[in-house]
């Protein structure tokens, strides 16, 4: 048995609209860039491994299902891609709550609470198996891509294209936006609760399940809208998923599992180190040395950015 | 005939089977009967490891690629045994280090961690290669399949022998307490980080034999063949499927999900992948005590 070839391909596909700006300020701007996109995909993932404790492996896939959504309205019906942020984040949502009532919510009723983290563990490796593959036989192995706001832009004497400021900004203030929501809202709070102390959070009369479900649906959306973003950026293979995997589970351990604002740094910190990994060296160097700051991390301070420490 | 009889006598006649089928089977199947024995033995090794600690490892296809890269690379230049061995040692010194780094912290950086070793060594490899040896890909000696087959028994036999034994020694043993109570273990005396590390390393040096021995059945070997991220999916799932405590789960879900996987990808080539993951996904939720489980509970029903 020989299975047919699965996995990641390289890390971010064909850079589209090449910046001719001076290295310096390319290596600050791109580098900022990628950061916040790895800020908010982690963002997801963290919510969701707080909130639920489940290791979502597939997260990444969600990443790609959205950005494949964004390509077809754009290519279909000429949605522009920011309008359907306003597509995909609720679609996505809805797939992620039903994700999480239909498959994952079951191990942890049935079992204790050890054995389910280990086997919804494996029910999202299995998740990232469908998906994949669904994402291969809808969407065919060939990269996919579209042109949106390629045109330059004048920051500081030197040009950037218009998509990857988009894109920055854009990801800036969604991350802005989880902040307020986390901090200020009644939902917020809930989820906060919940993912700091579950049974206190039950008396309190917080509907535990309903909290884990929703978070897991926000992970997902969080997820498709970075797809979204990406797909703006980097032509599309139905294999990207599980390098942003890799990428958000580095990210989340250097800031800390569970704290929000360590992972926005960790994302600043890892996207400017890939991005320059990416322009000084090759590409397949960047996740040689993610694992190499990984391992600096677990030896140096295993608790990752934040300084105290979670349970 | 009695029961310690039996006990004896009925691995000796699978043994006995398992190393006359060749005489009878023809290419296919053979070759099907060589990609059982090398799951059963994958799921073996991760259940060693990952089940009595419950420190969970997606890392297998790390250690199995590794294997099987060492094979494709050195498997001209020195006697296949040697090689194997040498697949082994490599490996195991391999997982020592990556035990060091992660198993004194909680779990769940260790299984984050095993997720993208995979990856990373396959990166790794192609860096390596692109820039300092301008080679990628190795065309591997190819080898009757008999030849594979019996190599492969062979050395199955010999680690089943060593994994009984393994499971009644202080190793075992301590593995096992650390799974039930890792603070307990501690306090009772047992050096957790040399146990785990060590079991760890073994279990991965497993791997990595079988990984060098199938490497043979593949005509060409690179990176992203060799650390194909399916076989850190299977053993894992494998151990599930069959009973992830009972000592013969493994082996179950092994000879059915590998039997299940070749029957999808004859009759549904493009969407196998597909179904496979659907199966599982349903598996988990259906039977998260696997078949093991199953037969417990009816047993339990039946006495009453």
């Amino acid at each position: 048995m020989l299975p047919a070839r699965l996995g990641f391909l390289n890390l971010h596909g064909h850079d589209r609209g090449i910046s001719n700006a001076p290295f310096f300020l390319d290596l600050l701007i791109g580098g900022f860039t990628l950061g916040a996109i790895y800020a908010l995909i982690s963002a997801g993932l963290n919510m969701q491994f707080g909130v639920t404790s489940i290791l979502n492996v597939a997260h990444g896939e969600f990443l790609m299902l959205g950005a494949y959504v964004t390509y077809f309205l754009f290519v279909s019906f000429g949605v522009d891609p920011l309008i359907s942020l306003v597509i995909t984040g609720p679609l996505f949502f809805f797939l992620g709550t039903i994700v999480e009532r239909v498959v994952l919510r079951r191990l942890f009723i049935r079992i204790s609470t050890e054995e389910a983290v280990a086997l919804s563990l494996l029910a999202c490796f299995g998740l990232q198996f469908i998906f994949q593959n669904v994402g291969l036989i809808l969407f065919g192995a060939t990269e996919k891509g579209y042109l949106y706001a390629t045109q330059m832009l004048d920051i500081g004497g030197a040009n950037f294209p218009l998509n990857r400021i988009i894109v920055c900004v854009v990801s800036l203030i969604i991350n802005l936006a989880i902040y307020v929501f986390l901090r200020f809202t009644q939902a917020g709070r809930a989820i906060r609760a919940t993912a700091k102390e579950p049974i206190g959070a039950q008396l309190v009369g917080i509907r535990v399940f309903k909290v884990r479900m929703y978070a897991f649906g926000l992970g997902a959306m969080l997820s498709a809208w970075t797809g979204t973003l990406i797909s703006m950026l980097y032509a599309l293979t139905p294999f990207i998923g599980g390098s942003y995997t890799i990428i958000a589970l580095t990210v989340i351990v250097l800031g800390g599992l569970g704290n929000f604002i360590g992972s926005i740094i960790g994302g600043i910190i890892l996207g400017y180190v890939s991005y320059v990994t990416m322009r000084v060296a090759a590409s397949s160097l960047v996740i040689v040395l993610f694992y190499a700051i990984f391992i600096l991390i677990l030896l140096v301070m295993p608790t990752g950015l934040s300084r105290r420490r979670r349970s | 005939m009695n029961a310690k009889m039996s006990y004896f006598a009925l691995p000796a006649i699978l043994v006995l089977i398992l190393a006359l089928v060749p005489l009878s089977l023809s290419d296919y199947y053979l070759a099907l009967l060589i990609t059982i024995i090398c799951n059963t033995a994958l799921a073996l090794s991760w259940q060693f490891f990952s089940a009595n600690t419950k420190y969970v490892a997606l890392g297998s296809a790390a250690f199995f690629g590794l294997g099987a890269y060492t094979m494709a690379v050195f498997s001209e230049s020195f006697p296949i045994v040697f090689v194997i061995l040498m697949a082994g040692m490599l490996c195991f010194v391999f997982a020592w280090v990556v035990g060091l780094v992660t198993l004194r912290l909680r779990g769940i950086y260790f299984t984050i961690f095993t997720f993208g070793l995979s990856e990373f060594l396959a990166n790794a490899i192609l860096w390596w290669e692109t820039t300092q040896v301008g080679t990628i890909g190795r065309i591997v000696l190819s080898m009757d399949t008999r030849l594979v087959y019996y190599y492969e028994l062979i050395v199955f036999l010999i680690f089943l022998l060593i994994l009984y034994f393994l499971r009644r020694s202080k190793l075992g043993l301590a593995l096992k307490a650390i799974g039930e109570s890792e603070d307990a273990a501690v306090h009772c005396g047992v050096n957790s980080t040399l146990y785990k590390t060590l079991g760890f390393a073994i279990s991965s040096m497993f791997m990595a034999f079988f990984g060098a021995i199938f490497a043979t059945r593949w005509i060409y070997v690179d990176p992203r063949i060799a650390f194909n991220p399916l076989y850190s999916f299977l053993p894992p799932i494998m151990t599930i499927l069959g009973g992830l405590r009972a000592s013969y789960g493994p082996i179950l879900g092994a000879v059915i999900l590998s039997s299940l996987t070749e029957f999808l990808i004859i009759n549904f080539k493009e969407q196998y992948m597909v179904l496979l993951g659907v199966i599982v996904v349903v598996l988990i939720i259906l039977l998260p005590n696997g078949i093991a489980g199953l037969i417990e509970n009816l047993r339990k029903r039946s006495k009453k």
